[in-house]
């Protein structure tokens, strides 16, 4: 088991330091382009050539590269803080520590003052939504498939579709028509700040409305055929004619088989969760991780997409592993194998 | 997104669905029925456009922007710019109905490239392969996008770029599953003892008995392209203006949603129609398959 973790964790350092090398290529491929974009449009040539030389941009991709990682890693100090620059970025942690993700050109802001607000928030998003969709498409899923063919299988399977349909930002687009503009029941974006006049609580409910009505159709579908599996297996029949109760089978013989699929598919989906997660804030102008990196990708600020995707990378790596963990030890056959 | 489950089916299952398949019964199911029809209506009307759209996609009507609400003279109404909602919405749909099944066929192209060579040329071309495509699906698609869309610059060409980039490498996946259950198949060996080269093998024994599942994902694919492609629009790096576009139609219309939702509406619905005209297929072809 050790042994197995170890393997995995390697493979998952080597994957993120693979992918964040390619996103440091896409984003600085072209020597002047952190300077440029550092600096802005209005900047002159000869500014941003001064720059260049000064961050050492001509240099080879893979040093670069390296020396962003040393930076880090708080080998190195950032560039960017220097006083003799001018630029007026200084991180009140200093300009050499662990963990120093740069300074960030569009917020003015050191980039680790920037992006765990933002991630925390989205964590009570996605949070919030995850607590709805689990329990709401476990219900629906076993109850539609233990009974496949029936009247509730049937609309499940009609409602799902119809739900995946949907793009998030159609459906805030619905929502907020219907919600908001017709009735006005619910406020149209979400800051997080009451100055609007509505509470956080009441700026919560169509983003998670929408979350969880493009996800729980996937989810319950997923998990109703896993338990439309397990149901045929012999050990059910066996358990049923033992004369077990039907509640008795379900509970203690499908339920536990069943939701080893969904655990482990769900994790490895979580790629496909962020995205809609990202989508949301941007529909209602939610204070979170995604709408940063969106914004921060349109105005080119480099620090923060490359500090970005490395946490949304390791997020979801690490959501990889725990799914595989989770197979093994919620799957005796390979857990002892 | 869902297909997973393909990757799952045992050999037996893929023949299955292969001698469905042959026999194109797409009319025995109704889902995949009703989902046909939905593309094919979009399908004319796109190629109708210039045809039958009551006016020019950029045309400005500056008598309606007084009152942009659906009326006799636009059935769907005009957008802020005083611009036909349902005009631009037949012009919207040639370009989605090109960009999408286009990215989808560069995307297969390449995925099931991908996938017969990790399949069958042997363990190390199959761990550089798989690498590859680990590091590209361990990000999250939107992120994939974005960076890529971002950096490149929105164009046609640039979308269908990073749709193959995005989704080349689950495809992939499914093929190098598919393939590493054929190759042990007694008619691989047949073809290797009569001495047909490694290309033959791939693209004459293995692929064709490999489109069941494939037929099935580039249906749910072509429907996911249509949600990446406005979504793209929807978050402003979509295809430059004034050209009409679904996502960035219902992106310009957001802001003005609480006077004129319809503006916002009209494009989203004609989205997740479309969409939903896929899936449809994709789900109605799965059943006849598993049938």
């Amino acid at each position: 088991m050790a042994r197995f973790i170890g393997k995995r964790l390697a493979i998952m350092l080597i994957t993120l330091v693979a992918a964040s090398f390619l996103v440091f290529a896409v984003s600085e491929f072209t020597p002047g382009s952190v300077a440029r974009k550092t600096l802005g449009p209005y900047a002159n040539q000869e500014q941003v050539d001064i720059l260049s030389q000064r961050l050492r941009s001509n240099d080879p991709l893979l040093i670069r590269y390296t020396r962003w990682l040393g930076i880090i890693l708080g080998l190195e100090a950032d560039p960017l803080q220097d006083k003799s620059l001018g630029l007026g970025f200084t991180d009140p942690r200093g300009a050499r520590y662990f963990g120093n993700l740069g300074y960030s050109t569009l917020y003015k802001l050191p980039v680790n003052d920037v992006i765990w607000d933002r991630l925390s928030a989205t964590g009570l998003l996605a949070g919030l939504s995850f607590a709805l969709i689990v329990p709401l498409s476990l219900v629906v899923g076993v109850a539609s498939g233990v009974r496949i063919g029936s009247k509730l299988d049937r609309g499940l399977s009609a409602t799902s579709i119809v739900l995946t349909s949907i793009p998030e930002f159609a459906s805030g687009v619905f929502l907020t028509a219907f919600f908001v503009v017709l009735l006005g029941w619910l406020p149209g974006t979400s800051p997080l700040s009451t100055t609007g006049g509505w509470s956080v609580a009441s700026q919560m409910v169509l983003p998670v409305a929408v979350l969880v009505l493009y996800d729980f159709g996937y989810v319950a579908r997923m998990i109703r055929a896993s338990v439309a599996e397990v149901v045929r297996r012999p050990y059910v029949r066996t358990a049923t004619l033992k004369g077990l109760s039907r509640r008795k089978v379900i509970m203690r013989h499908v339920l536990r088989n069943a939701m080893i699929a969904p655990f482990t598919v769900l994790l490895l989906q979580v790629n496909f969760l962020l995205s809609g997660v990202v989508v949301t804030e941007l529909v209602f102008a939610y204070p979170g991780f995604g709408r940063m990196l969106l914004e921060a990708s349109l105005f080119g600020d480099i620090s923060v997409i490359e500090a970005a995707t490395l946490v949304t990378l390791t997020i979801a790596i690490l959501c990889q592993l725990i799914g595989d963990l989770g197979y093994m030890v919620l799957n005796p056959r390979i857990r002892i194998s | 997104m869902s297909s997973e489950s393909v990757i799952d089916a045992p050999a037996t299952e893929i023949r299955a669905s292969r001698r469905r398949f042959r026999r194109w019964g797409i009319l025995r199911s109704t889902t995949a029925t009703v989902g046909l029809a939905i593309i094919l209506i979009w399908v004319v009307l796109a190629v109708l456009a210039p045809v039958i759209s009551p006016y020019p996609p950029n045309e400005q009507d500056y008598l309606a922007m007084a009152d942009p609400t659906p009326s006799w003279g636009h059935w769907l109404g005009t957008d802020n710019l005083g611009r036909d909602i349902l005009s631009r919405l037949l012009w919207g749909a040639r370009t989605v109905l090109t960009v999408a099944p286009l990215s989808v066929t560069v995307a297969m192209i390449v995925g099931i490239t991908m996938g017969l060579l990790a399949g069958y040329c042997g363990p190390i071309v199959d761990a550089v392969i798989s690498r590859i495509s680990d590091i590209v699906l361990s990000f999250p698609i939107i992120v994939l996008y974005v960076i890529l869309i971002a950096n490149l610059g929105p164009s046609i060409l640039n979308i269908i770029v990073a749709t193959t980039v995005a989704s080349a490498p689950g495809i992939g996946r499914i093929v190098r599953g598919l393939v590493l259950e054929l190759r042990t198949q007694e008619y691989v060996a047949a073809a290797k003892l009569r001495g047909e080269s490694a290309l033959y093998i791939m693209l004459v024994e293995l692929l064709p008995n490999c489109r069941g599942p494939l037929i099935v994902d580039a249906a749910l694919r072509i429907g996911y392209t249509t949600i990446t492609i406005g979504l793209l629009g929807f978050i402003g790096l979509g295809l430059p203006p004034p050209n009409p576009d679904w996502g960035g139609m219902a992106k310009d219309a957001t802001a003005m949603i609480s006077v004129w939702p319809h503006m916002a509406m009209f494009p989203c619905l004609a989205i997740v129609s479309l969409v939903l005209g896929f899936n449809l297929l994709a789900d109605g072809l799965k059943d006849l398959a598993d049938r």
